[in-house]
């Protein structure tokens, strides 16, 4: 008996061969060639229901050595997410639009602000894509118009994005929040964030590029709650937001000195500290926030009129302007889009929850006062 | 007489804890215990010692032996047979119901256009084939697949700690030991099976060290890993979106990108849980041939055939079968057992068999 078992698991053996056409068990196998990799996908709100419009680059042709990558772009629409990508499937070139590895997900303004949700649940719920994947919205214009109309060459949306989230983060002025921050945050503390993009054309960097050719530039952060969007922060404060995030990045600040003219600091790392301000009633009446921050020095246009407690001063003026701003939009719109209600209660549990008015009820009564202290990170390098 | 170690006897109890562990760990805890959820392990600790040391003192009774001639032993022939009985009905009604939900977690996590039927199909054969076998084969399965499965489990939650953020699971405050207390049942429900299991297969086991001892170490790592894996998870997904996950582990697993160069491997590690419902499934089967043989008399030959003993195993894999065909028709109704029908039925029998052998020994000064 043991023989027999030992002959069919042998024979079972040849069903396991990889080669898609010859026997294999494997029911969803499918070569790479036949496979259109889609790395972006944007969504935007028509009146059929959703508009769906893909981005993706195909490994190459078949042979050897590197051959020139060719750029998918599709647009379709479809009553739900579902029936969009099931008739986009119709135009692709591949047997199979393969959506695993997307990297981005853009959302038009006006679908976010009316078909967050949809998305959002399709994204939880589905096991093609990653709920870690980056969300944006186009502020004030489609997804479609970037996925489709940036890069040229081998370059599309989901390049250029990734240069532009690169070069954001590293200036501390931008933060993908991904689907499960947004489904967390929302759940956890009532609002969350996504990364807001303006679409620019490309034309006014770069003169030799097509006419109709754009690209995605950092515009903010759109305020998500009750799934839709309810403000924006704006490119201005975006750096607050960074910074309250503890991801500065290694931005540079500028300000105007009386003396020394425009003065450039880079920071290289910077810490927020928040602690509630106590009411008479014992509710929380205020948020203090203490900004550290390490700089050091890039560029004077009048080195020889340098005061290093002056620029110092001006600079955490600065930051401590970018967070009151950000947490100023907080109370405005009474939406704790960054969690600051749970960082708070982390630190001081038994009083915060005897306060007799919630974090809900004060929310939009809040005062804030920032302080920030700005160390020089390198000795010497401001005394000029 | 097969004999294992206490060493193959542990390999093969943390292999199939694992299998009901990430089907309630942290989902249904976190349904239960909110924020807090992190801290339900460790107090079904002591409720899981509890329970080892009520087995240790059961085992004394019939020192060499496994729970099956102690269930005889102390309620006597009818009564203790009548036990074993109920026990081989539903552990081949719960291999079943792992063999349905092991398909369930692979359409849930991989492959959502696919039927149950060829996962329960080839389980089935790969349990029949074990159960035909040898324990001491089973037993040195799970050592081979202890050290990977630990490893992939320790190092999906160490590579997710960045993401976590603290005020997802903290602070715990006096108000949430209620709820903790509530979310400690499903972890104690995980547990006590293996147990159990644990105690049914002393028969097969020569070791020195005493039972109690080598348990509680189990257990005390068993529910430290537990409360890593609900404050990792918890503390990424944060509450409500861990307990409305259907999978919450393996949704953590599919979102990991590995320094930037590794992504997408969740079909990997959703397929290694093969593994524990495997040992699992095939303990099980073992289990109920046994206290069949005790109930009905006859040996377990080491062939494949269907004489003697061996039958137990073919007749269990056909109910194992039988149950995990028809125990659901739609998925609502598998949640129905997942989360609620299989962890009451199984925390009874868990714990009110044992405690009803403690009092009768007892009473009849057997132990």
């Amino acid at each position: 008996m043991k023989r027999v078992i030992a002959l069919i698991l042998g024979c079972s053996l040849v069903c396991l061969s990889g080669c898609g056409k010859t026997g294999t068990v494997y029911s969803n196998y499918r070569e790479l060639e036949s496979m259109e990799l889609i790395l972006s996908l944007g969504f935007d709100s028509t009146r059929e229901g959703v508009r769906l419009s893909v981005a993706g680059g195909a490994a190459g042709d078949e042979g050897n050595g590197p051959s020139p990558q060719k750029i998918t772009r599709l647009a379709t629409a479809g009553t739900s997410i579902t029936a969009a990508m099931e008739r986009i499937q119709d135009f692709a070139t591949k047997e199979e639009l393969f959506y695993a590895h997307t990297q981005y997900v853009l959302m038009g303004e006006n679908y976010a602000k009316t078909q967050l949700a949809m998305i959002l649940d399709y994204l939880q719920g589905t096991t093609g894509v990653r709920t870690s994947v980056p969300l944006f919205v186009v502020h004030g214009d489609t997804a479609e118009h970037l996925v489709t109309s940036c890069g040229e060459g081998g370059s599309d949306i989901t390049t250029t994005l990734n240069s532009t989230i690169l070069d954001s983060r590293r200036r501390g002025d931008g933060y993908p929040f991904s689907c499960s921050d947004v489904i967390a945050g929302q759940y956890e503390h009532g609002g969350a964030l996504i990364m807001a993009l303006k679409v620019a054309p490309t034309r006014d960097v770069e003169p030799s590029a097509q006419e109709d050719a754009v690209s995605p530039l950092p515009d903010g952060y759109a305020i998500v709650h009750n799934n839709t969007i309810v403000d924006f922060v704006p490119q201005a404060d975006a750096r607050g937001v960074n910074l309250l995030l503890e991801q500065p990045g290694l931005g540079a600040v500028t300000v105007d000195d009386p003396k020394a003219g425009a003065v450039t600091v880079n920071m290289t790392r910077c810490k927020v500290k928040l602690e509630p301000v106590w009411g008479e009633d014992g509710s929380v009446s205020g948020v203090q926030a203490d900004i550290k921050a390490h700089v050091y020095l890039k560029e004077v246009e009048h080195p020889e009129a340098l005061e290093e407690e002056r620029v110092l001063k001006a600079v955490s003026e600065q930051l401590e302007q970018w967070v009151e701003n950000v947490l100023q939009k907080m109370s405005d719109t009474e939406v704790d889009f960054l969690g600051i209600g749970m960082q708070l209660r982390m630190r001081h549990p038994i009083k915060w929850d005897r306060a007799p008015r919630s974090w809900e009820e004060v929310l939009g009564e809040l005062e804030f006062d920032a302080q920030a202290e700005c160390i020089v990170a390198r000795a010497g390098e401001l005394q000029r | 007489m097969q004999t294992i170690s206490r060493r193959q006897m542990l390999a093969l109890i943390f292999v199939a804890m694992l299998s009901p562990f990430l089907r309630l760990i942290p989902k249904q805890v976190t349904a239960f215990a909110g924020h807090a959820a992190w801290l339900s392990p460790l107090l079904a600790f002591p409720v899981l010692v509890l329970l080892a040391a009520v087995l240790s003192r059961l085992l004394k009774a019939a020192p060499g032996q496994g729970l099956q001639q102690v269930s005889v032993k102390i309620l006597g022939k009818t009564a203790g047979n009548a036990g074993l009985l109920v026990w081989s009905v539903w552990l081949w009604f719960h291999a079943g119901f792992l063999l349905r939900s092991g398909a369930d977690r692979f359409i849930g996590t991989i492959f959502p256009d696919s039927d149950p039927w060829i996962f329960v199909g080839v389980m089935a054969v790969l349990v029949l084939i074990a159960g035909l076998g040898s324990v001491k084969t089973l037993a040195r399965s799970a050592e081979l697949f202890r050290p990977l499965l630990a490893v992939v489990l320790t190092g999906v939650l160490l590579l997710t700690l960045p993401d976590l953020h603290p005020e997802f699971i903290l602070p715990v405050m006096p108000a949430d030991t209620w709820p903790c207390v509530k979310g400690s049942g499903m972890v104690t429900d995980t547990m006590c099976v293996v147990l159990l299991l644990a105690g049914f297969l002393s028969g097969y086991e020569r070791s020195d060290t005493p039972f109690l001892r080598s348990m509680v170490k189990f257990l005390a790592v068993a529910c430290l890993l537990a409360a890593a894996m609900c404050a990792v998870v918890m503390g990424v997904c944060g509450k409500t979106l861990t307990a409305r996950l259907s999978y919450p582990f393996f949704s953590v697993v599919r979102d990991l990108t590995v320094f930037h160069t590794v992504q997408r491997f969740e079909a990997l590690v959703v397929g290694l849980w093969v593994l524990p419902d495997f040992v699992l499934v095939a303990m099980e089967l073992l289990i109920a041939a046994d206290n069949l043989m005790v109930v009905f008399g006859g040996e377990k030959p080491h062939d494949m055939t269907w004489r003697d003993g061996n039958r137990y195993i073919w007749l269990g894999t056909a109910a194992a079968v039988a149950t995990a065909v028809f125990i659901a028709r739609t998925a609502g109704e598998l949640a129905l057992w997942a989360f609620t029908l299989v962890p009451i039925i199984n925390l009874f029998l868990c714990f009110v068999y044992p405690a009803v052998l403690l009092a009768v020994g007892k009473a009849r000064k057997m132990i």
